[in-house]
């Protein structure tokens, strides 16, 4: 079967009855977590590994992506009406949201977001559909060197991009790959760190550790937050249209964010906060009044809320086509998918096309479901900020407790996450940031082997890795961002991180 | 003062690590064996510490990253501690209580931790959620969760 024809195909799995409640469940629970704070999308999704290990991996897949991309329709509400975002890439959509709500525009604010996030989510499944598989037939042809390098630069892009200090991401890298190395080793089967503890001796789960640092970190922070931070809400009144002029002002923002976050999506690192300070910095400098901004001008909404939701879709293509994902809540999607067996890469196009084209094909669908929720539906999801915050976060920790518990009966699993909560919430205290530790955590033992692999052939001379010239590319382009990275620490600060700031 | 300590704790990792993996046995067959990436990771470890002694103490870094720096906050640990300590005797009191009641008692009294206004509304939610989520993971996910010795 020709590509165009598995694409076609795996519309006949996502319009499948069963698939299509999941997506929606998906998608409805991906609203729900975005507007809800204390609660992200990758706690969310590890929340649901453990829930979902009875059902069939696509479903379960389809509904984990739909939670993925659905929490970034969800982080706009908290951001206009109630100056804190949901979701870290709706940071910028509070800037100009908020200042739209005062004005008595929420209505138009939320809806040039959800216009936005549909217009930039479906561009970026389309991005996704073509990228997907010319960049998954480049990549049979990589050998497990070129494999081991190109893990390498995407972790070193992560933890260059992510938080405060490069320093601190690479020390999170590291802690990743230490977790990752617990356990018996793949090739000798000799334990290695585990401590006597007879547990440790299959590694450390993916799904505690997860669960640990972002649901419990992340409600310890919401719980310290709920004592120091009150914020006022704005009630959403009014009609949820848009003027013709606001259309106006918006359609050239949403086109740009939409190619832009797709780009920057694609590339590991950045993902969907970047991709919207970018749009946002790139309207504030192409607009014709820039004087609006921070006072409510419409395209500060529009062109990050389509960004973010476009680099979302985008971030999937380095995770389906190559195995590598390239930001903190796909490497727990890729997690999902090692747990349901599948290993993500070039492989998996050929060998479960239902998988990938059904998982992809869901998306567009998915968007769809999302615009109605979050156009004339946003009423009932705005209540959901009634919910109170007191009983919200014991839920968030009792759901984490039981979906940890019920996969193994352990308790001793349960202070194991609870450890890892404590680490989580300690490391946002102090801005190591922790997207860079999953991702070394989920990469860490294919890391390992490819190296292994890749050494094992040329009887140990690491000049394979630099062998090939897709190997010296992407060694120059990690040195070059190492390089960089160091130069502005040592030379510039990192004040102006990417210049964006 | 927190970068100064993460760098302690952080050599203290280094050094606990790379002494495991001289521990580890090597066999003859395997050419790289499983130390040499602990190795790397060891000497990761340390270059990423390195880098950051240089953000910490290089000259040329800026003032408002030492304000940074100095600005890490725990206005309410005391709070925290309690729910940590909290959900510890929770994990603990799952097995001889049994799934229902400590989670009742727990979501019970964290919710009044955070908000004692509430009393009747945090019983009914804790009751009722904790015998939901019960009968949704036995019944429909079936999983195994304990009942406790009360209601068995």
């Amino acid at each position: 079967m020709n590509d165009f024809a598995q694409i076609l195909a795996g519309f006949s799995v996502s319009l499948q009855p069963i698939n299509l409640l999941y997506t929606f469940i998906g998608v409805l629970m991906g609203t729900a977590i975005g507007v809800l704070p204390g609660i992200g999308p990758s706690a969310a999704i590890a929340l649901l590994i453990p829930i979902s290990y009875g059902l069939d991996p696509t479903a379960a897949l389809i509904m984990m992506a739909g939670v993925y991309y659905g929490a970034q329709y969800g982080g706009s509400v908290t951001s206009i009406l109630i100056n804190t975002p949901g979701e870290s890439s709706s940071v910028m959509t509070a800037i100009e949201g908020h200042q739209m709500a005062k004005k008595g525009r929420a209505g138009a604010a939320l809806a040039v977001s959800a216009w936005g996030s549909f217009i930039g989510g479906t561009a970026g499944v389309i991005g996704l559909t073509l990228l997907s598989v010319p960049l998954m037939k480049f990549a049979l042809s990589f050998g497990p060197a070129e494999y081991f390098m190109v893990m390498l630069v995407a972790l070193s892009a992560v933890f260059t991009l992510s938080g405060v200090s490069p320093a601190k991401g690479m020390f999170a890298t590291m802690l990743g790959l230490v977790i990752a190395t617990i356990g018996t080793d793949l090739q000798t089967g000799q334990l290695r760190f585990t401590m006597g503890v007879l547990s440790f001796q299959d590694g450390i789960d993916f799904v505690i550790v997860v669960v640990g640092l972002f649901a419990v970190g992340e409600v310890l922070i919401a719980i310290e937050e709920y004592f120091t931070k009150k914020g006022a809400m704005i009630k959403l009144s009014g009609s949820l249209m848009m003027t013709r002029e606001e259309w106006r002002r918006s359609l050239m923002p949403i086109t740009r964010g939409s190619i832009l976050g797709f780009i920057v999506g694609v590339l590991p690192g950045a993902g969907a906060t970047i991709a919207s300070l970018m749009s946002y910095s790139l309207e504030k400098n192409l607009a014709k009044r820039p004087e609006d901004f921070g006072k409510g001008a419409i395209e500060g909404v529009a062109g990050p809320e389509t960004a973010n939701n476009a680099a979302s879709s985008g971030a999937m293509v380095p995770l389906l086509s190559l195995g590598v994902p390239g930001s903190g809540s796909t490497a727990v999607m890729l997690g999902a998918f090692v747990m349901f067996g599948i290993q993500p890469g070039p492989m998996l196009f050929a060998t479960r096309p239902d998988v990938v084209w059904g998982l992809v094909n869901s998306m567009y669908v998915g968007n769809v479901m999302l615009l109605i929720l979050n156009l004339p539906l946003i009423f009932l999801f705005v209540r959901l900020l009634y919910v109170p915050t007191g009983l919200l976060l014991p839920i968030v920790l009792v759901l984490s407790a039981v979906g940890i518990y019920a996969v193994n009966n352990a308790v001793d699993e349960l202070y194991l996450c609870l450890f890892f909560g404590i680490l989580g919430y300690v490391f946002r205290k102090v801005d190591i940031p922790l997207a860079p530790l999953v991702l070394a955590l989920v990469l860490g033992k294919t890391m390992e082997q490819s190296f292994r692999q890749a050494m094992t052939i040329s009887d140990g001379n690491p000049a394979v890795f630099v062998k090939s010239y897709l190997g010296m590319g992407l060694a120059t382009i990690g040195i070059v961002i190492l390089a960089l990275t160091l130069y502005r620490t040592m030379f510039k600060g990192r004040s102006t991180k990417l210049g964006l700031s | 003062m927190a970068n100064i300590v993460i760098m302690g704790v952080g050599l203290i990792v280094a050094a606990l690590y790379c002494f495991a993996a001289t521990q580890i046995p090597t066999t003859a067959g395997d050419p790289i064996g499983p130390r040499t990436f602990p190795y790397l990771i060891s000497l990761g470890l340390l270059l990423s510490l390195g880098w950051m002694a240089v953000e910490q103490f290089g000259k040329r870094r800026l003032a408002q990253q030492a304000d940074e720096a100095a600005l890490v906050q725990w206005p309410k640990l005391h709070v925290i501690g309690t729910v940590i300590l909290g959900t510890a005797v929770y994990y603990a009191l799952i097995e001889p209580l049994g799934f229902p009641l400590s989670t009742s008692l727990y979501l019970f009294a964290l919710s009044t931790l955070l908000d004692a206004r509430r009393l009747v509304l945090n019983a009914v939610v804790a009751v009722c959620f904790s015998a939901s989520l019960y009968f949704l993971f036995t019944l429909v996910l079936k999983s195994n969760l304990p009942i406790g010795a009360i209601f068995s």
